[in-house]
């Protein structure tokens, strides 16, 4: 009797045991770990590598951080060489264990020039025909849809047991998209087209211009580590006035000696601060937050 | 020396004083020439009279049409026609078009045509429920 007892609790306690292991996905990105989170529900737990607040633009991985992702079966990269400084030492460090995802590989990308006019700081992603990827790709809410319906399929391999419950997730999670996509079309609306100009730190509201008709004039390149040149200073000068351009929208810019020139030669003010790299800490920690809260400060700071 | 201790420091405190006038001149900040906000630059953007229609299996009983923020026509129903005078600048107009239904109609769909007397500027159809919040692009052919 102790016996049968005793084989009974075992096999409950191995059972129960199964039924809580979740999938660990280790996230390089603020956006995906939100979606992975909205996708995966309570069946995934998500590590947030790169932390809200920290510029991806400038991460490195600790041994820390590489001790955590081989504990992970998936790893969420932004992707179209964002993570280029250092993936492949990354991927040799971790061994085989876990899956690397290029979620924004997966997405049409929007290719830029590689901007001579300002002194880099290090590489940018592979460039093809002088140009290259665009890496902001969360900026469009249609990108988020499709990288929301990747990292379904993606925890539908890895987890089978548990496809029902990322796929209801997932599909919630996109209606709520649907909606965001509405507002952000009405929003974008109170602002006349020929006001459109949006000048800003550095260049990662591509996606965003495309969208809604928006010509973006950046102060430094794709990546928070250019350096911008006196010549790209004053043609942003040049546009302000041209264009009658009221705000300009800034992150942690490197250079307040930049701002000043511009503020002063232009009479342009500080619009607001907009979250160009991934969520924040204190606000705009969501996707869906990030979104509100970045396009309603452009369209306030415009009108 | 003769005289007031109290004179000459305050003969010395006289000449430090005047001194100071001129160094804080040289040494402080000019004012900021005030720069004037940037004026609005003409977008060249032209009124155009524009004609919006509307169309629904069942009648609104409310249109709202709002550009740039403002309201620039209601409709209350049977009325399904109206005409807007528009700032129209190159890059186009968007409207901003709200609708509502009676209670009991679930799902609806409004057409959208607008255009002047010589283009159609758009014709789109906007799909809701009790009510329709959506966005509709006017672009003229250059």
């Amino acid at each position: 009797m102790r016996l049968a007892f005793s084989i009974f609790l075992l096999l409950g306690l191995v059972g129960g045991a199964h039924a809580e292991e979740k999938l660990v996905v280790a996230s390089l990105s603020t956006v995906l770990s939100d979606i992975a989170q909205n996708v995966g529900g309570d069946k995934v737990e998500v590590i947030n590598i790169i932390k809200p607040g920290v510029d991806p633009h400038e991460f490195m991985p600790s041994a820390s951080d590489v001790q955590a992702i081989s504990g992970a079966k998936i790893v969420l990269l932004s992707g179209n060489g964002q993570e280029a400084a250092y993936l492949s030492k990354l991927e040799a460090s971790v061994g085989k264990g876990p899956e690397f995802l290029a979620v924004g590989d997966r997405i049409k990308p929007l290719m830029v020039a590689e901007d001579d006019d300002h002194d880099h700081g290090h590489a940018h992603g592979a460039a093809e025909g002088g140009k290259v990827r665009d890496p902001h790709w969360w900026h469009s809410i249609p990108n988020a849809k499709v990288a929301a319906d990747f990292i379904r399929d993606a925890f539908i391999t890895a987890a089978p047991a548990d496809k029902e419950a990322f796929t209801a997730n997932a599909a919630a999670y996109q209606k709520k998209l649907d909606a965001l996509q509405k507002w952000a079309r009405v929003t974008i609306a109170q602002l006349s087209r020929d006001k459109r100009h949006l000048v800003t730190s550095h260049d990662a509201f591509g996606y965003f211009a495309r969208d809604y008709g928006f010509t973006v004039h950046a102060i430094e390149g794709i990546s928070t580590e250019d350096q911008p040149s006196s010549g790209t200073v004053r043609k942003i000068i040049d546009a302000i006035r041209e264009e009658g351009v009221k705000s300009i929208f800034l992150e942690n810019i490197q250079n307040p000696k930049v701002l000043t020139e511009i503020t002063r030669e232009t009479g342009a003010k500080p619009g607001g601060v907009l979250y160009a790299d991934g969520l924040g800490d204190k606000e705009a920690t969501t996707y869906e937050d990030m979104i509100r809260h970045n396009y309603s400060t452009i369209v306030e700071g415009l009108k | 020396m003769t005289g007031s201790p109290l004179l000459r420091l305050a003969l010395v405190l006289g000449i430090l004083a005047a001194l100071l006038v001129p160094a804080v001149r040289l040494t402080g900040r000019e004012k900021e020439p005030q720069r004037a906000a940037p004026t609005p630059v003409a977008s060249g953007a032209a009124a155009k009279n524009v004609k919006l229609t509307f169309l629904s299996p069942i009648t609104p009983t409310s249109i709202k049409v709002e550009a740039d923020g403002k309201t620039v026509a209601e409709l209350k129903a049977p009325t399904m026609e109206t005409e807007v005078s528009l700032l129209f600048p190159k890059q186009g107009v968007d409207l901003v078009i709200s609708a509502e239904w009676p209670q009991g109609s679930t799902e609806n769909a409004l057409r959208v045509q607008a255009s002047t007397g010589e283009e159609s500027l758009a014709d789109t159809t906007l799909w809701g429920g009790l009510e329709v919040n959506d966005v509709v692009t006017l672009s003229s052919k250059p």
